[in-house]
């Protein structure tokens, strides 16, 4: 059993309720989000030169998600990965998103299992 | 030491005699009324008052109508030894002071022990995205028995990690 730190860049900001309560299921309490942008979508908005280049507008979304979670054991990542993909379809389809994870050496103020003694 | 991770099944938590296809109520009191004696009349709880209090107290914190037809009350009673949903079906809906007001027509009643925090969590985690599939509801409510309806879900966990 490793801790794992899962990275997720969501394209369809529409299903981050349904990967977080996905996660709640697992057990997962802690993650952060972040409001994100594509590299496509800075360069034809922000980047004159690149305005207009249709292969980058093809590829812009207006908004991503990028959720981090230390995870605390291989299973439960591998099964956060299994969520994702139920949720937002197949990752190897152009646009979706991309998971990955980071085996963590050490962390400190990692969200605790979800105990059945928590307060509702 | 291997770990298996699995998501809450929720078709495990239902049962068919606490399921009504066909609930006659209109407003969030007399439906929580309605569903709290049913649960009284299978010897689940004792307290109808008390549980209808705490469910009350959550409604008035913010609705449990999350959106499209949906209501999730819940509450914990401390006289049961594990988590009790109970799931009915309004065919004409229900004005539950939803988030996005509309009528509710699904309603799962969560009721769980003060022990079973995190068991209470999953399955509103659980049931949440249940109820965001958009074909969902309407097979639910398509459903001809309780068993039809509870077989539909336990399709959902299994498609659904």
């Amino acid at each position: 059993m490793s801790m794992q730190l899962l990275v997720a860049v969501v394209n369809q900001p529409e299903k981050l309720d349904d990967i977080l309560s996905g996660f709640l299921e697992l057990g997962i309490t802690g993650a952060t989000i972040i409001n994100s942008e594509g590299m496509a979508r800075v360069l034809t908005h922000d980047i004159p030169l690149f305005a207009g280049i249709q292969t980058l507008i093809s590829r812009s979304r207006p908004q991503n998600y990028t959720i981090f979670s230390v995870i605390d054991d291989d299973e439960k990542a591998e099964a956060a990965f299994a969520v994702i993909q139920d949720v937002c379809g197949s990752l190897s389809d152009p646009g979706t998103g991309i998971v990955f994870t980071i085996p963590v050496s050490r962390a400190t103020g990692v969200a605790p299992e979800l105990g059945e003694e928590s307060q509702l | 030491m291997i770990t298996v991770v699995v998501s809450m099944k929720l078709h495990h938590y239902l049962r068919p005699d606490l399921v009504i296809l066909d609930l006659q109520t209109e407003g969030v009191e007399s439906t929580l009324r309605d569903l709290l004696h049913n649960l009284a009349e299978h010897g689940l709880i004792q307290d109808e008052q008390h549980a209808l209090d705490a469910l009350l107290e959550r409604e008035a914190a913010q609705s449990t109508g999350i959106g499209c037809g949906v209501a999730i009350p819940h509450a914990v009673y401390p006289q049961l030894s594990a988590t009790v949903i109970e799931l009915a079906l309004s065919r004409g809906g229900i004005d539950f002071h939803a988030l996005d007001e509309k009528p509710v027509h699904t309603i799962f009643l969560l009721l769980s022990p003060p022990n079973r925090s995190s068991t209470h969590i999953k399955l509103l985690a659980r049931i949440a995205r249940l109820m965001r599939q958009p074909e969902v509801q309407q097979e639910l409510l398509n459903a001809a028995s309780a068993e039809e309806l509870i077989e539909r879900i336990r399709q959902f966990d299994e498609q659904h990690p």
